[in-house]
């Protein structure tokens, strides 16, 4: 029996860099995340969405959504040559729980991941391996299979097999959340292909709040860890844009009954603040305009010292980051955060709970 | 290229291993009466839950509820690290509220209060429109 006083283990990386730094890695961090669920904007003394935002998310590429699509429609030679070899196509299944159901997510630039419980994977014959987190009587296993394999094509033994298992075996069918890589054509076409499926496309939903008065951690980007009574570290800003994204007022001092929660000091007081909420199955290169455009925000004199650009991950994938395993033990959390700051640097927090490879 | 420009452009990394003081948890509370709850008896349910299953030393727990939404009764408890097996236990455990059958809901547990703004387990996928279904 565990002691009463255990908890779940879980990382904060955080990074310090610049984005003009030569050795720079923001955007293979972003492009190597690959489902992500929600984008949080916060820009401290900004009253209104920046113009610069507002026409960029008039723009924003739909993701589609199939009920019960069969597995195989995403094996078909057709679909695997036009969005998978020549394109980027990401999908996942979603109503389905990592730890207890059958899940798959298909991943640039070519893997299909089939996570899959103990009684799934023993009827359905195909090879695989235990996942690292099921320790030692597995009753979870990953079975990877690279579409883009010279030997995946109809007609060769591994392409059949596999077309057999998924589809005379087991009739393997999930809701499914796909996005393309955004270039117009492409959307199209995709958008073809999966309306025999019955899947639509589905634009992200976005909101704006305005952030009442508050205090606010002051953030020096050369001190990653905070000092006394000069700046705010990252850890104690992280759980602060917990705070205020889930709209709690950090008064200081705290009122003490029935919460003691207060802002990290030193801080600094904000008349008002800007937040906005992007949902939906938002793509990487998404993600990467957006970094863009804050960063563009920051060319002209702001009030605004810095700004914070958060980015959940589905807590149900089979992969979160790059390619390291992902599971939910209590929670499935992985998310980032990049603090952009005026003068071109940038923070960068990833942070994830026990069953995740976050290096 | 100033000194303080060397600063700002070198790299750091920290990684911080299990290194926060608290989590924290969203719960919902389900109650047959339909009276609005607000947070101090919000907070003191889960005071009585602690001290029902774990004694005094439970009760001693620094246990805030930091949000409270009294129409859907849905709060974020933040709790030290050692503690979150009582606190969850307790509520776990918990049947009744004044007299009356309730139950308590772990909706999302997490050590990153930001985490807690983004669960993708409760979000549902918007339904076509009839017009995005007849084309």
């Amino acid at each position: 029996m565990l002691p009463l006083t255990e908890f779940p283990g879980f990382q904060l990386v955080c990074e310090k860099s610049n984005f003009s730094h030569e050795k720079t890695k923001h955007q293979e961090q972003i492009k190597k995340h690959y489902f992500n669920f929600r984008v949080q904007l916060f820009i401290p003394e900004c009253g209104r969405l920046p113009k610069e935002m507002s026409h960029l998310l008039s723009q924003l590429p739909p993701y589609y959504l199939v009920r019960g699509l069969p597995l195989t429609a995403l094996l078909q030679e057709d679909f695997i040559e036009r969005f998978v070899r020549r394109g980027s196509v990401c999908a996942l299944s979603y109503d389905t729980r990592i730890d207890q159901d059958d899940s798959f997510a298909l991943l640039p630039p070519g893997s299909l991941l089939l996570s899959l419980q103990k009684d799934t994977y023993e009827t359905l014959g195909l090879q695989g391996k235990p996942s690292v987190y099921a320790g030692r009587k597995p009753l979870h296993y990953v079975v990877n299979i690279d579409l883009t394999s010279p030997t995946f094509k109809s007609g060769k033994k591994n392409y059949e097999r596999v077309i057999w298992a998924l589809g005379e075996n087991l009739s393997l069918k999930f809701n499914v959340l796909v996005a393309g890589k955004g270039s117009r054509g492409m959307d199209h076409s995709l958008a073809e292909f999966l309306a025999p499926f019955g899947g639509h496309p589905v634009l992200p939903e976005f909101s704006t709040q305005t952030v009442l008065p508050q205090s606010c951690p002051t953030l020096h980007s050369n001190q990653l860890a905070g000092q006394d009574m000069v700046g705010c570290g990252a850890i104690e800003l992280f759980d602060w844009l917990g705070a205020v994204t889930a709209g709690i007022s950090c008064s200081n001092p705290p009122d003490g009954y029935p919460s003691s929660l207060g802002c990290p000091e030193p801080n600094e007081n904000i008349q008002q603040g800007f937040l906005l909420n992007l949902t939906g199955l938002i793509t990487p290169e998404t993600v990467l305009e957006l970094l863009q455009q804050v960063r563009n925000f920051f060319s002209e004199p702001k009030f605004a010292p810095w700004a914070a650009l958060t980015v959940h991950g589905f807590a149900d994938v089979p992969v979160a980051w790059e390619r390291g395993e992902h599971g939910f033990h209590k929670g499935g959390e992985n998310l980032y955060t990049f603090i952009v700051f005026v003068d071109g640097s940038y923070w960068l927090l990833r942070a994830t709970g026990t069953q995740d490879a976050c290096l | 290229m100033s000194t303080d420009e060397k600063t700002t452009a070198s790299y750091e990394k920290i990684t911080y291993r299990n290194a926060k003081k608290h989590f924290y948890l969203r719960v919902r509370l389900e109650l047959q009466d339909t009276r609005v709850l607000n947070a101090v008896e919000m907070h003191c349910l889960v005071t009585k839950a602690l001290k029902e299953l774990h004694g005094d030393t439970g009760a001693a727990l620094l246990c805030d509820l930091i949000h409270f939404d009294s129409p859907s009764r849905t709060g974020i408890l933040r709790v030290c690290c050692s503690g979150l097996v009582r606190v969850w236990s307790a509520l776990t455990m918990l049947s009744t509220f004044r007299g009356q059958p309730c139950a308590v809901r772990i909706l999302q547990v997490s050590p990153f209060l930001l985490s807690l703004s983004g669960d993708s387990r409760s979000w549902t996928p918007p339904e076509p429109t009839a017009s995005e279904c007849q084309n």
